[in-house]
């Protein structure tokens, strides 16, 4: 399929709303060039928080995708407009978690599911970061799916207990009860990681 | 208790996680870039449109009588599809899908679509499978006369060596010789699309053009099929290789192609042509076949290889990458750095090819290895996360073989590299460079999207209204239209 003709500028499409809550009102008002003007507001912020909650690894486009996917047909369940951002990292996270599911069911499978060739990782310098970032994510993935989730979203995301616990549909004391074993668990994973371990405490010492 | 769990406040575990996941957001916003392109947004939309088409409409349109006769004409249909063209060999020995022509020269293949394939004098010929709409064959040896009837969907494809000629409904001729590695692929009418190794994408062939390919020597020529040598050009000097049209829209005339300035020799070269000296001797390098002044029936012809159940997989919307080989020449050692490695790569094992370099010495590899092979070593590299160690491979591919594809090509490559490290200044360098030297390359678009926002990150916005301005105009579709619409809405101060 070729792709569409491009009608709608940048420039046009960032006057359409001047913040998150107007903007959250023209796209349930379904007004024209709202959707790019989410996409031009928010796109980049969801693919940092998508790597985030991933972990290195080429781009995942598909998740892009699905997310605003999701994002434009559930706008009208928004209760709070203002919190549109926390409800698309509710979103990501629940995008992440089914990604992650089905890497697990496949795991046996050694190559891409597609085939395609993986675009390799820009270089940076900190080459000894990159690699215990690798290591890190490899021990949250031994997490269950779940508590990986709720890990990886307060921890390594960032979100707030309250905001951990409606992403995930629970209560916070569930959530803390999830993110407090999973936290033990990582750490006890790290501990016996020399490499992983002596670099956390070098870090830590350095930012301290 | 380390002195770190002796922060107030702060466990020992809190410390470990803190820090690492405080790493993983460094790491995150390092290979975030600038973000994802506006080709993500078209795509998002083309998917949202397939998404969105009620699937129930079709239901309230067609009443229980309608359904039925659907059912009734999918059924049929299936049944029809399922059915494979079949053949019959006319003068020729075949067995099990491998045919030879006979010394005659009147063999002929004939499919029950119509379309049929007249073997030359001692040619082979494999039927490797078989479909609907279409089937997969492979010249072994020698020269095949295709007629393939253009019926809806159809779906031909000839291989040869590690090319693949894909063919809708067309008239042309293959030939390949294994001794020598030459493949020619004559077009008598329409238009194929051909793909391999010293190819960046695939190429379309029209009616008239010629491809011949010698991979010993690294020569790709171009030209008119029915003359003669005069306008036979060098892939790497400007022959008019050139990327697929996007789906739907017809491929640009032959003749918008810019004539190179350089004319190469002409190459004669219909199977077997003369053998090419073998490669540098590297223990890494492909074992070439040796000169063969024999016909190849000298040494035992190769196995037809067991025919895949499906039919070749359809050409990718958004080739980025150099084409790959689809089917390795016949079997010799599997070693690194030939075409064959290819399959290596795309089966994911690029890092074993970059461990096979390092542990033969990357010094001796770079200065070794043939075009293709530093071209694969340069992709198997970035495929593997050895940026470094590409960029080594690319400046090599430009030193020892300049003015080929591949050192055309890996100026664009160093500068998407020297961009994504955040070397903005060189990426733009390079961009220039591949521009200049492939204006209408394959990776045009690309590079010159790219050069817009290096200049907008170095010189500012105003700075790169014109590169804006030249890109809106020669890719009305491309993929940094939103980028480059941008440049253009902003008002000068």
């Amino acid at each position: 399929m070729a792709p569409a003709a491009f009608r709608v500028l940048q420039g046009q499409a960032r006057d359409a709303a001047d913040s998150d809550v107007a903007l959250v009102g023209a796209l349930r008002r379904g007004e024209p060039q709202a959707e790019l003007a989410a996409w031009n507001r928010f796109a980049t912020g969801v693919d940092q928080t998508l790597r985030r909650l991933l972990g290195p690894g080429p781009d995942r486009e598909d998740l892009l995708q699905e997310v605003f996917i999701r994002f434009f047909r559930r706008i009208g369940t928004l209760r709070e407009p203002a919190a549109v951002r926390g409800f698309l990292g509710g979103i990501c996270v629940h995008v992440v978690r089914a990604e992650i599911t089905r890497r697990q069911r496949r795991r046996w499978l050694s190559l891409t599911p597609t085939g395609d060739m993986p675009e390799p990782a820009p270089t940076f310098p900190d080459l000894e970061g990159r690699e215990a970032v690798t290591r890190y994510y490899r021990m949250i993935d031994k997490l269950g799916g779940k508590d990986r989730s709720f890990f990886v979203a307060r921890t390594i995301e960032g979100m707030t207990l309250d905001e951990v616990a409606a992403a995930h549909d629970v209560s916070v004391s569930t959530a803390q009860r999830r993110i407090n074993r999973a936290s033990k668990r990582v750490a006890a994973l790290v501990k016996r990681d020399p490499m992983l371990s002596h670099f956390a405490r070098a870090r830590a010492m350095e930012s301290a | 208790m380390s002195r770190e769990a002796d922060m107030p406040g702060r466990t020992d575990d809190q410390v470990i996680i803190g820090a690492l996941s405080q790493e993983a957001r460094q790491i995150a916003v390092e290979d975030a870039g600038p973000g994802p392109t506006p080709a993500v947004w078209h795509r998002l939309q083309e998917r949202r449109a397939r998404r969105s088409r009620p699937p129930w409409r079709g239901l309230l349109l067609a009443g229980a009588g309608m359904a039925a006769a659907v059912t009734l004409l999918v059924v049929a249909r299936g049944v029809q599809r399922a059915r494979p063209v079949t053949y019959v060999v006319e003068d020729a020995a075949e067995q099990d899908g491998y045919i030879r022509g006979t010394s005659n020269g009147v063999s002929q293949v004939r499919f029950s679509d119509g379309t049929h394939v007249d073997l030359a004098q001692g040619a082979r010929v494999s039927v490797l499978s078989r479909g609907p709409r279409g089937a997969r064959l492979r010249v072994e040896e020698g020269e095949a006369r295709f007629d393939v009837v253009h019926l809806p969907r159809a779906a031909w494809s000839v291989e040869a060596g590690p090319y693949v000629v894909y063919v809708t409904g067309t008239a042309f001729d293959v030939s390949w010789s294994g001794a020598s590695e030459v493949i020619e692929v004559r077009m008598r009418s329409g238009s194929v699309q051909v793909g391999g190794p010293l190819l960046p994408e695939r190429v379309t062939l029209r009616a008239g053009q010629r491809l011949t390919a010698k991979l010993a020597s690294g020569e790709m020529l171009i030209g008119d099929a029915r003359g003669g040598a005069g306008d036979g050009r060098a892939a790497g000097e400007g022959a008019p290789v050139r990327t697929p049209p996007p789906a739907g829209e017809p491929a640009p005339p032959a003749d918008t192609v810019a004539p190179s300035a350089t004319s190469a020799p002409e190459v004669a070269a219909v199977a077997p042509a003369p053998a090419q000296p073998a490669l540098p001797p590297s223990p890494l390098a492909a074992p070439v076949p040796a000169p063969a002044p024999e016909p190849p029936s000298v040494s035992p012809p190769p196995a037809p290889e067991p025919a895949p159940a499906a039919a070749p997989a359809a050409p990718s919307p958004a080739v980025r990458q150099p084409s790959i080989a689809h089917r390795a020449a016949p079997r010799v050692v599997q070693v690194a750095f030939a075409p064959r490695t290819w399959s290596a790569i795309t089966s994911g094992d690029a890092a074993r090819v970059v461990e096979q370099a390092e542990a033969h010495g990357l010094d001796e590899t770079l200065l070794e290895v043939d075009s293709t092979a530093l071209s694969a070593l340069a992709d198997a590299a970035r495929y593997s996360g050895r940026p470094e160690i590409a960029v080594r491979a690319l400046t090599a591919s430009r030193q020892r073989f300049p003015k080929t594809p591949f050192a055309h090509a890996a100026a664009f490559f160093l500068g998407r590299l020297a961009d994504d490290r955040g070397a903005v200044a060189e990426g733009l360098v390079w961009y220039r460079r591949y521009l200049g030297e492939m204006p209408d390359g394959p990776y045009a678009a690309e590079a010159l999207g790219r050069k817009m926002l290096a200049v907008e990150r170095l010189s500012g916005r105003e700075a790169s209204s014109s590169v804006a301005r030249e890109y809106v105009t020669r890719f009305p579709n491309g993929t940094y239209m939103l980028q480059a619409h941008a440049i253009l809405a902003t008002p000068a101060p």
